[in-house]
């Protein structure tokens, strides 16, 4: 039973978190578990990330996750969602993100995961997920992200990919997924990764900050419902711009501890719904950005711990190839 | 999940015409760290598809066992690649295909792989005569979804096919003007469609959004309308009488609209009027104290 009042935010229940995230692997059998079956290499980065940010990695099998992580590596290089699956550049991100986490990148065949990326590229400076061809903004995103961490930006053309996710800038400045489609607080926070010279920062600011409620909670659209992920969202973009500030920082630490399940641990997309380990790491991350104690500082770029990406070495991009309007 | 559940089908190792085919069981490794226990009819008709994976079948019973693994699983995006090839080399109805993804769409709406597939066909076929209904249908049934809405300015775009978009853009503003997906359509249509963009068009614009914000107030999507038409004109905001008239429209009514007083704060801004900003800002600090830091800084940018 829960014994928090409504007026009184519960306190951040770590340990009841990493209880949490260790029963997830006993969920065998529920539809979510099998259905999401794709998804799995991303569900144990959320699983190790949330993990990482309270300073509990170690409660994973460090092995056993590096085994499973290189069972999902396919013969083009890229990794798919879980064994046996076609690559996808999602998963291939969340491959070298567990790995970099775990400070494996000596079993990882960079090379080859370098050239699986490249082998996405299309000739608007664009990239597609997979073999079969959707385009999306994040996916530049995901492509700058993943060669920053293997150190190679070299690899592709990046003054290219920014000149396509500026074309994909919107009227309320921000941006959508392919040009022309509506702003959307994921794909802003993921397109200004690569492109913050591009961002008309007091703009696209004000957008991110119209997006709190008055519960304290965050959307990523106009009129959409409040959520934890989204929070994380546009917090971080917010963060890389410089104007957290603008919005209210307690109200959100009240909103995201409120959408905790004080029952079974794990974080939910609002209050009162069921958790998962989706909106728990974002719900973590969500904290720590903000500031709340006993977290490790997490990088808003990356949703990684700050510890892991500091050894990155600087964005060294010359960006002046591009016009600005 | 019960085995088969409501489905009347056999499993595929009790059918006759699958008996030639020698199922390839899942395999995790030696020791899994996510061990995957599936149903007894996912477990079955993967076994089956692995199987087909391995030969590179293409035959009609795969696209009856695609459409098995796709219906217990929609993200499977192996799956749907697979199917689509398969259609290719078959040569298949196109149109049957279409309804195939329509009766997934009505289960599955928010599943990409489920638009993707389906411009993937329309682009083989060529004819995208069906498709705004389409979407219309799925925009019933969500008008906020977004896969719908890049799907519908792909169509849209790609087949000229302008003539209804205002029309319905504007029956689903009537339906909930707050619907922030079709303001951005109204936009994309006056950015992108077939009419040039004139001063003209950005009065009928304005005057437009001025009637639906009279509706709601406090609605931001057509305040953000106005900013991204003024701009797509190339003039500013503080040269357009109407916007003005709008944002006085609430004074006079003794209404407090922080959006009404944020257009006012750019247009103060716009015309280097330091003490109209300044003010504007403590009444916004006042009426929007969420975002009173940031008013905060407006007010210091101004100096
Ligand atoms: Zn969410």
């Amino acid at each position: 039973m829960s014994s928090t009042s409504a007026t009184s935010p519960q306190p951040f229940l770590l340990d009841l978190h990493v209880q949490f995230i260790l029963g997830l692997d006993k969920k065998q059998d529920e539809f979510e578990y099998w259905a999401s079956e794709q998804l799995r290499l991303n569900g144990v980065l959320w699983a190790l990330t949330s993990l990482d940010l309270m300073n509990r990695k170690a409660e994973l099998k460090r092995q056993d996750v590096i085994e499973f992580v290189l069972s999902c590596q396919n013969e083009d290089g890229g990794f798919g969602g879980s064994v046996e699956h076609d690559s996808h550049i999602a998963y291939t991100l969340s491959a070298v993100q567990i790995m970099m986490t775990l400070d494996a990148m000596d079993r990882l065949d960079a090379s080859r995961v370098i050239t699986y990326i490249q082998s996405r590229a299309l000739a608007d400076g664009s990239f597609s997920g997979d073999e079969w061809g959707e385009v999306d903004t994040r996916f530049c995103y995901i492509t700058i992200n993943c060669l920053s961490l293997l150190g190679r930006l070299d690899a592709i053309d990046v003054p290219k990919t920014v000149q396509y996710i500026d074309a994909c800038r919107n009227f309320d400045g921000g941006f959508g997924c392919r040009p022309g489609a509506e702003s959307h607080a994921g794909q802003t926070a993921l397109a200004i990764v690569g492109a913050l010279e591009l961002v008309e920062a007091d703009k696209l600011g004000w957008w991110l900050a119209e997006r709190q409620l008055k519960n304290g909670g965050l959307n990523g659209r106009p009129e959409k419902l409040e959520d934890v992920c989204y929070s994380w969202w546009v917090m971080s973009a917010l963060s890389i711009l410089d104007r957290v500030h603008w919005i209210n920082k307690d109200s959100l630490i009240k909103f995201i501890l409120e959408s905790q399940d004080p029952e079974t641990g794990g974080i939910a997309d609002r209050p009162g719904d069921y958790p998962d380990v989706f909106h728990l790491v974002f719900g973590v991350a969500g904290l720590s950005l903000l500031g709340y104690p006993g977290l490790q500082p997490v990088d808003p770029r990356y949703c990684m711990s700050r510890y892991i990406t500091d050894k990155l070495p600087k964005f060294n991009v010359d960006w002046k190839g591009v016009n600005k309007e | 999940m019960s085995s088969n559940g409501d489905n009347e089908e056999p499993l595929y190792g009790e059918r006759p015409e699958w008996a030639d085919v020698k199922p390839v069981p899942q395999d995790d490794g030696p020791n899994p760290l996510v061990p995957i226990a599936y149903p007894a009819d996912y477990a079955d008709a993967m076994s089956y598809f692995r199987a087909i994976l391995a030969t590179s079948e293409r035959s009609e019973r795969v696209l009856e066992l695609t459409a098995t693994v796709i219906g217990l699983n929609p993200g499977h995006y192996t799956a749907w690649k697979y199917r689509q090839d398969t259609v290719l080399a078959l040569s298949s109805n196109l149109h049957a295909e279409l309804e195939f993804v329509e009766n997934m769409a009505e289960e599955n709406p928010k599943c990409y792989q489920i638009w993707h597939y389906r411009q993937a066909i329309v682009d083989r076929l060529g004819d995208a005569s069906r498709e705004v209904s389409f979407v219309n249908r799925m925009l019933a049934i969500d008008s906020k979804n977004y896969h719908a809405w890049g799907y519908r300015q792909w169509v849209v775009k790609k087949y000229g096919l302008w003539d209804g978009e205002l029309r319905d853009v504007d029956r689903l503003l009537e339906a909930d003007v707050r619907n922030n997906s079709v303001w951005n359509q109204r936009f994309w249509v006056m950015e992108n469609g077939p009419e040039a963009f004139s001063a003209q068009k950005m009065d009928e614009e304005i005057a437009y959004a001025a009637q639906r914000i009279a509706q709601a107030p406090r609605n931001e999507s057509p305040w953000t309308y106005i900013r991204g038409i003024v701009r797509l004109a190339g003039k500013t905001l503080a040269k357009v009488p109407a916007i003005n008239d709008l944002c006085t429209s609430f004074e006079a009514q003794d209404m407090i609209v922080p959006h009404a007083l944020a257009m006012q704060l750019d247009m103060a801004c716009e015309r280097k009027d330091v003490s109209t900003t300044k003010t504007i800002c403590d009444q916004l600090a006042e009426h929007d104290p969420i975002r009173a830091k940031y008013w905060a800084y407006r007010a210091t940018a101004a100096a």
